[in-house]
């Protein structure tokens, strides 16, 4: 049996009620959707409750899974739109000031940022910030498209959005990201 | 900053954004995942069975705290601060404060 042939297996074993079964399929997949879902949710307690969320969808949606697409599509599928929908409900809140500077990072000093300060971190944790004061289907398409490196067509397919609305969509949100950086620091 | 620079800036920044760790939180999050999901995938099947569950916790610490206060009472009685009588008396006006809710509950 090969390895395609046993995740379909677990697959077929965990639809059916095998929790043994949606286990091994947690372990094998948790990297992948802690990967995607860390990049919306940078809370430790929100990345747990959005993780949750992603795989009890998944095991929800495991009986109407038909095997036309490789299993792990779906899973990302699943995952997207789980955090698609998380970065909705968080709206446009702005982060806790005892943790973000309120009037935002230097983007004199970003554009110079030294390969020491990019191992802390701080490259992440400005662009963070900025992600932050966008609307949700911005956050989400640049964090898609840029950070997760997905093609317009797998975003168009997770997201169920034409090609075009991604293309046009990613588009804006970075002209967005530009004026919104240009209007508090320049 | 020019619009050029600012391009530059928001480009360096991703790439930099992209290539840096995704979350500090990511190892502490996946440690035990499956058996939390498996948990809720639990409660979420027989949500009767976790109130269930509820009960026989509240249940359990309320019988501890009665057999404790009964040791307790007993206690006191060695130097004789309070008396058998006492204690047996406190035993049926509780018993009477339940009669008298119950009644006005319409459930005796």
């Amino acid at each position: 049996m090969n390895s395609e042939e046993s995740l379909n297996q677990l697959v077929a074993e965990a639809a059916s009620g095998d929790e043994a079964a949606f286990r091994v399929i947690i372990e094998k997949f948790k990297g992948r959707v802690l990967g995607t879902a860390s990049r919306f949710a940078w809370q430790k307690h929100d990345l747990d409750d959005l993780a949750q969320e992603v795989f009890i969808r998944i095991w929800k949606g495991l009986p109407q899974y038909r095997a036309e697409a490789p299993f792990e599509h779906w899973v990302m599928r699943v995952t997207v739109r789980t955090c698609y929908d998380f970065a909705r409900k968080q709206k446009r809140k702005r982060l806790h000031e005892e943790e973000w500077d309120p009037t935002g990072p230097d983007m004199e000093r970003v554009c110079h940022l030294t390969q020491e300060e990019l191992e802390r971190g701080e490259a992440g944790e400005t662009l963070r910030f900025w992600l932050h004061q966008l609307a949700p289907e911005d956050r989400t398409v640049l964090i898609l498209l840029e950070l997760e490196q997905q093609s317009v067509d797998e975003i168009s397919r997770h997201l169920q959005w034409s090609r075009s609305k991604v293309k046009t969509r990613a588009h804006r949100a970075r002209n967005k990201l530009k004026a919104l950086m240009r209007k508090e620091r320049v | 900053m020019n619009d050029d620079e600012l391009d530059k800036g928001v480009d360096r920044l991703i790439s930099l954004a992209r290539d840096s760790q995704r979350s500090v939180h990511g190892d502490a999050v996946a440690e035990g995942l499956e058996d939390r999901v498996l948990r809720r995938v639990r409660l979420e099947a027989s949500p009767e069975e976790s109130v269930g569950e509820l009960f026989e916790f509240f249940l359990g610490r309320a019988l501890i705290g009665s057999v404790g206060a009964f040791a307790l009472a007993l206690l006191f009685m060695g130097p004789g601060l309070v008396s058998f009588n006492d204690i047996w008396f406190s035993v049926l006006d509780s018993e009477l404060i339940i009669g008298l809710l119950m009644d006005s509950w319409g459930m005796s």
